[in-house]
């Protein structure tokens, strides 16, 4: 389910523009491509990403690992970078506009 | 959410086999540390929406139906469903599909679910009772880190809840749930910290991970959402919602 409710936050934002607004149903393609592009370039190689921290003997995987452990343990500020990049999870909202 | 689950501002701990602490990410979710993780259950989520749909007159909520066709025109989508009752035909300006990996919406438009399957093992969630916090000081979860006994350990929620743990096993072998259950006590023998015994285990299932994506999310006045649009199992992101309450699942106060 991860990142599915954003889908439904935006989806659900989108729909309503469309039918209590009017606006054109073109922002289903706009849903369409922003949360595809959520998916591919963030969300998936993150979930690859997360899997071979946990189980790869590969000896460059295990090297950004131990990087990756390193910066957390002694970098206060990376751990305030690695939530940030969450934020990348959601990009568009497609917020209803403060109208009526 | 905070009611009835566990929130916490510790983030998530990597540990070896061996249990030692080999890191940890704090601060996990909210945009500018202004929320915190909740550990909730799927289920107990599932209940929260259901009692939010329910204050809405407009909205019905209707189970024993199973999507098995659709046809569109540019004006409103028709779907039929097969019922105990029999077949039932529903029109509507725009549908979601939002039913799951093996989404029946996203077959029937025939768009391919592209990516790959991880062949080498099938993953395996268990849900367990096991006093972590006693025995080892585990207060929310932790992710072990080892080629063969990896593991996923997370609280499903607040005091006298289960834990869950999910695992991997090497595809080859028996995913009845009898072979899962006998396998079982060997695999918690390497996980659990602390005596490693008066554990209950609630229940395991057996899965596919997947890596997918749909070529498409929309074909005309019909949409895919969530599983049935995406699946990747270790993404880790538990739910990023709660940080803007009023937009969430689309349930938007003003427009009633």
């Amino acid at each position: 389910m991860t990142t599915g409710i954003l889908d439904a936050a935006v989806l659900g934002n989108v729909l309503n523009r469309i039918l209590k607004l009017g606006e054109s149903d073109d922002l289903l393609s706009d849903y369409e491509s922003t949360r595809r592009r959520a998916f591919l370039e963030f969300t998936n190689p993150l979930s690859i990403g997360n899997k071979e921290r946990l189980t790869s003997i590969d000896p460059e995987k295990v090297a950004e690992r131990e990087f990756f452990f390193n910066k957390l343990n002694t970098e206060p500020d990376f751990h305030i970078l690695v939530n940030r990049s969450m934020d990348k999870a959601v990009e568009e909202t497609f917020e209803v506009p403060e109208v009526i | 959410m905070r009611e009835r689950g566990l929130e916490t501002a510790a983030g998530l701990q990597w540990r070896n086999l061996k249990h030692e602490l080999l890191s940890e990410l704090r601060g996990m979710m909210g945009f500018e540390g202004k929320n915190k993780m909740i550990f909730l259950g799927q289920h107990s989520l599932a209940g929260i929406i259901l009692e939010h749909i329910a204050k809405y007159p407009n909205i019905k909520v209707i189970f024993g139906h199973r999507f098995v066709g659709v046809q569109q025109n540019e004006k409103e989508v028709t779907a039929l469903f097969l019922t105990a009752e029999g077949e039932k035909f529903m029109t509507a300006d725009y549908m979601v599909g939002a039913d799951g990996a093996g989404s029946a919406v996203r077959h029937c438009l025939c768009i391919p679910f592209e990516g790959f399957t991880w062949t080498d093992f099938r993953f395996i969630a268990t849900n367990m009772y096991y006093d972590f916090e006693k025995e080892a000081g585990w207060k929310y979860g932790s992710l072990i880190v080892d080629p063969e006994h990896w593991a996923v350990i997370v609280r499903t929620g607040a005091e006298g809840t289960p834990w869950r743990i999910a695992y991997g096993e090497p595809s080859h072998l028996d995913f009845s749930k009898e072979a899962i259950m006998e396998r079982l006590p060997a695999k918690y023998a390497k996980l659990l910290p602390g005596s490693k015994t008066g554990y209950t285990v609630e229940n395991v299932n057996p899965y596919f991970a997947h890596q997918r994506c749909a070529k498409n999310f929309r074909v005309g006045r019909i949409t895919l959402c969530g599983d049935a649009a995406h699946v990747s199992p270790f993404a880790l992101l538990f739910s990023t919602l709660g940080q803007q309450p009023n937009w969430w699942i689309g349930l938007d106060n003003r427009y009633p």
